[in-house]
Parts: C-alpha cells; structure tokens; sequence
C-alpha cells in the first residue's frame, strides 16, 4: 500500500514536470495558406508569366539571384530570358 | 563535381541548404537567411524537399555525411557567414568556452543528457543555465566529432569517463529536485 | 557465496517489483497524456515518457552498480575459481532477466505514442476544400483557382493577367510529405510484419533443426535417428519455402508502402521512386 503511494507520488511529480516546463523554440503556430505577389522594387511593375521569374521584364531587376533547374514545379524554362 | 547528387539545386548548393539549417536552428529568421541569399520562398521549399530526397536516394551517405560538414562551420558561408543571432554576454562567453575546452563541451554534453533523461527539456535547460542556443550546441558538437575523430582509445575513454561522471552529478541534482528516484528505498 | 547471492537475488527481485509496479502504473497515465496532449509535438507527453524511461534506467543502473561491487569484485581464493564462476554466472543471468523484463515494459511505453495520421491527413484535404477557390490576384482580383494540394510555395499564374502570384501551403500542408510517409507505413504496417514473422520463424525453424541435429549425435536408437531425420527435412522443406518468401513479402511491403506514399504526395513520386530503387538495392537475404 505504501508503495503503491510512493509510486503514484513520484508519476505525479513527474507529470507536473511536464505540463508547467517551458519547451525549448517559439510555441507551435499553424500559419494558414496565403497567395500574394511580388513586384519589382525598381520600377514597380509586376511578375507576369511569359517574362520568367528571376527578372523584371521591364527593367531587368533581379527578382531571384540564381538560375533555376528543374525541380518539382520550378523548371529551367521559369528563367527570365536575357 | 563528380556525383550529379551534389548538383546545386535551383543554385542552392549542399552548403547553402546546410547553412540554412544551422543559421535557422540558432534563432535566425528564414526570411533573413534568403534575403542574404537573394532567394524567395518557392525557390527554398523546393531546394530544401529534393535535398532530403536526394540524401534519402544516396545509399552512400556521401550527402549526409556533407551536410554534417558544412553545418558545423557555418560562419566559413561567403553570403551566410556574417548572419549572427543575438547571444547574451553570458552566452557568447561559455560558447567560447565550449568550443575550447573540451571539459566544458563533455559537461555540458553529460548535464544536457541528464535533464532529458529526467523529463527535462535538455535545450531549454542549456538555453536557460548557460545561454547556448540549440543550433550552436549542435554546431559545436559537430566541430568537437570531426577534432576528436581520430583519438585514440584512451583518450576517447578518459573523456568519455568524464562525461559519464558528469552525468551522473547532473542526474543526481534532478534526482534530488523531484524527490528522488523511484529505488532509492531499495537496498543490498 | 552462499549467503551473498540469496541476498543479491532478494535485492534483484525487490528491483523487479519496483519496476513492474512503476512501470505498470505509468502505462495509463502516459496514455492519458498522449491523448490530451494538444501541443503539435506533443512535448509534455515525451518529457514525461523519457522522465519514466530514465527511471526504468535508474533502477537498471542501480542493478548494474550492485552487480559489480558485490558479484564481480567479490573476493575469493584460488580453490574456489570454479564456485566463484558458477555463482557470477547465476547472479550475472538474474540481473539479465530483469534487463529482459526492462526491455519488454520499455517497448510497452514507447508503444503509448499512438499517433492517428489519418486524422492529420484529413485536415490537409479538408481545408484545400475550402482554400482551392477562396484567393485572388493580387494584381487585377481576378479568381486564382489552387488547382492541387501544393505542399511547398510556388507560383501560380493568374488566368487574367498572368501575373505570377506567389502561392504558400498552410504549415500542416508543407509538412505533408513527412505526413506521407507515417501515414503510409501506418496503412501498410500489417505488410511489414507479416514480413518480420516469415523472418523470425525461419529463425525458430533454423534453431529447431540445429537442435534436432545435435540430438542425433548421442542418438543410439534406429528409429529415433530414422524419425528425427524425417524431422528435420520436413522442416528443412518449410523453411526453404518461408525463405523464397521473404525476398517477395518484403518487396510486397515497400511496393505497398511507396505506391501509398505517392498517393498521398504524387508530386515527389519520382523522388519516392529513386528511394524506393536504393532500398531494394541494398535489401540482402538473411
């Protein structure tokens, strides 16, 4: 009998342990979906589609600073053409 | 670059894609890192899911084994290597310390052991008593493996011995802050 | 001797109860924990499974420290080395019980961490439901239909405008290539142990047949040889034909296993399939 309290003692410690530590890293947060898009900083004009996507069409500004390859839905033809 | 494995994806080389991982794990935003990079968001997540492919794919571990590399010496990145958290006086102090002495890391390595091993969240433990981030603490580890990678036995086991004796003071402490261990009554 | 290993066994024994007890109690209370546990990793769940797992080590540790100042460094003369073997053993197998004993409870605690990935993976699907129509252009306004679950960011071209808006996934859906493959292996886990039964009793089989074989070494009797002889082909036929088995319950299992995966993120089927070559690769007979 006397035991059995040490034991249930001790998981009750252990439990409150758990539940009142502060974990390590920022809490969990469940960031929702989101579309938005970006414009050149230079001219202002926007991304379309034809012109690719690692330059500004209209005045050249380098949106993306590497070349693409293909990927999973990024492909080599995603490059603006100089 | 002989293994096509090792072909940067979307320019985001096994370097870039290691040194993300080690600036984020010590506290550093993901949109710093890829502004430093001059890269967007699209171009990561892809870059970041086909290099876990790929080291799933590579039966050699040569990726893996390049990763661990290249996150352990995260200030050598030309872009990344001037990304720094911010760290307390106290925190960058022992952070020297650890990557110096090698007493210290298999202390803290030991203690660190301990607090989980005793329902306590071992990062947050290193965060609070010694202003270490998580990221830094592995970083360290990684710079301690590859130094110590060719020790020889003996000296392999006197710091493993060390390590082990420090264990056992940090378990003690916890022991003693939660009453006790469950056999203690328990007696030859 | 004597007197030392009955107290050495009454001190193991005391060990075991201990361990039962606490470990049978903390079964429940884990259980518990785990299901009430809303943090997305479930931390205070594993802190206090490891807290309970350090406290299973804590009394293996105290066996084992015992264990070697009273049994390995006991002290006995010359003339009794075959005495003092014979109780070290006997002690040395007590202790390996109580490990064994240790083993199975750890296994039952690890085994509280039940996580329903159905659950998970019904969310994803459900919210791209109600997300596929609900977001615009941010240039012209125009409707932007998400025409799949995407689970990392990526561009999507308005049809007016063709702008190239950026789209990024929920954070439960950018982890959905991760969630694919728990989930995978949960649908597919009765594949892989029927493969680890095959296994294990080709393994029984084989220590069957040794033991018969070692048995017609001191065999004098005719019949008993002839009979034992019988024996052991038979059962050197069923494990023959377990092991040609094996090779295809296990390709069966990670065919099952990947095939699930790429339903449920067709967008990395490739990769999954680089994957799946190297596992197969490397898969080596027992």
């Amino acid at each position: 009998m006397e035991e059995q309290k040490h034991t249930h003692c001790l998981l009750e410690k252990l439990k409150q342990k758990a539940k009142e530590q502060k974990f390590y890293g920022n809490d969990y947060v469940e960031e929702p979906a989101k579309l938005n898009s970006r414009t050149c900083t230079n001219c202002g004009a926007g991304r379309a589609k034809e012109d690719g996507l690692t330059h500004c069409a209209y005045c050249g500004f380098e949106f993306l600073s590497i070349q693409l390859t293909d990927g999973i839905h990024l492909k080599k033809e995603d490059n603006s053409r100089p | 670059m002989s293994n096509p494995l090792l072909e940067p994806i979307h320019g985001v080389s096994l370097q870039d894609y290691s040194v993300v991982s080690a600036k984020m794990a010590s506290g550093i935003s993901e949109a710093e890192i890829l502004n430093a990079l001059g890269i967007e968001k699209a171009v990561f997540d892809e870059a970041s899911a086909l290099w876990i492919a790929r080291m799933q794919e590579d039966g050699t571990f040569e990726i893996a084994t390049l990763f661990g590399q290249y996150f352990g010496e995260p200030d050598k990145h030309p872009k990344l290597g001037n990304l720094k958290a911010e760290v307390s006086e106290e925190g960058q102090a022992n952070l020297e310390k650890m990557k110096t002495d090698r007493y210290f890391y298999e202390e803290l390595s030991g203690a660190r052991q301990a607090a989980y091993e005793y329902g306590i969240d071992g990062a947050q433990w290193i965060q609070n008593n010694f202003g270490i981030s998580l990221g830094d603490f592995q970083i360290i580890t990684i710079q301690w493996l590859s130094l110590t990678a060719d020790d020889s036995f003996e000296i392999s086991r006197h710091f493993q011995d060390y390590r082990d004796q420090k264990e056992k003071e940090y378990s003690e402490k916890f022991a003693a802050e939660q009453g006790g261990n469950v056999a203690d009554d328990v007696e030859f | 001797m004597k007197e030392t290993k009955e107290r050495f066994f009454l001190f193991i024994d005391k060990l075991e109860d201990k361990l039962r007890e606490f470990a049978e109690a903390s079964i429940p209370e884990l259980e518990e924990l785990n299901n009430n546990d809303t943090d997305e990793y479930k931390r205070e769940y594993s802190s206090m499974k490891n807290a309970v797992l350090g406290q299973l080590e804590s009394i293996m540790k105290k066996g084992r420290e015992v264990q070697e100042e009273k049994i390995t460094n006991f002290p006995y003369h010359e003339n009794e080395t075959k005495a003092y073997y014979e109780f070290r053993n006997e002690c040395y197998q007590r202790l390996h019980r109580l490990d064994e004993i240790n083993a199975i409870y750890c296994e039952k605690i690890e085994n509280t961490q039940q996580e329903d990935y159905e659950i998970k993976y019904r969310k994803i699907l459900d919210e791209y439901q109600i997300i596929k129509d609900q977001f615009h252009c941010s240039q012209c306004g125009s409707l932007v239909h998400i025409d799949k679950i995407y689970s990392t960011t990526t561009y999507l071209t308005c049809s007016f405008c063709n702008t190239k808006n950026t789209f990024e996934p929920s954070s439960q859906t950018k982890a959905l290539e991760q969630l694919g493959r728990s989930l995978a292996e949960q649908r597919t886990a009765h594949l892989l142990l029927q493969y680890q039964e095959a296994c294990k009793k080709s393994q029984q089989l084989y220590l069957k047949i040794h033991e018969l074989e070692l048995s017609l070494t001191w065999e004098a009797d005719k019949n008993s040889v002839t009979q034992k002889e019988k024996q052991i082909q038979d059962l050197k036929q069923q494990k023959e034909k377990l092991e040609q088995q094996e090779p295809k319950l296990y390709q069966h299992y990670w065919r099952t296993m990947f095939d699930e995966w790429n339903k449920i993120n067709p967008d990395m089927e490739e990769q999954h399939e680089k994957f799946y070559t190297r596992i197969l690769n490397e898969y080596k007979p027992n």
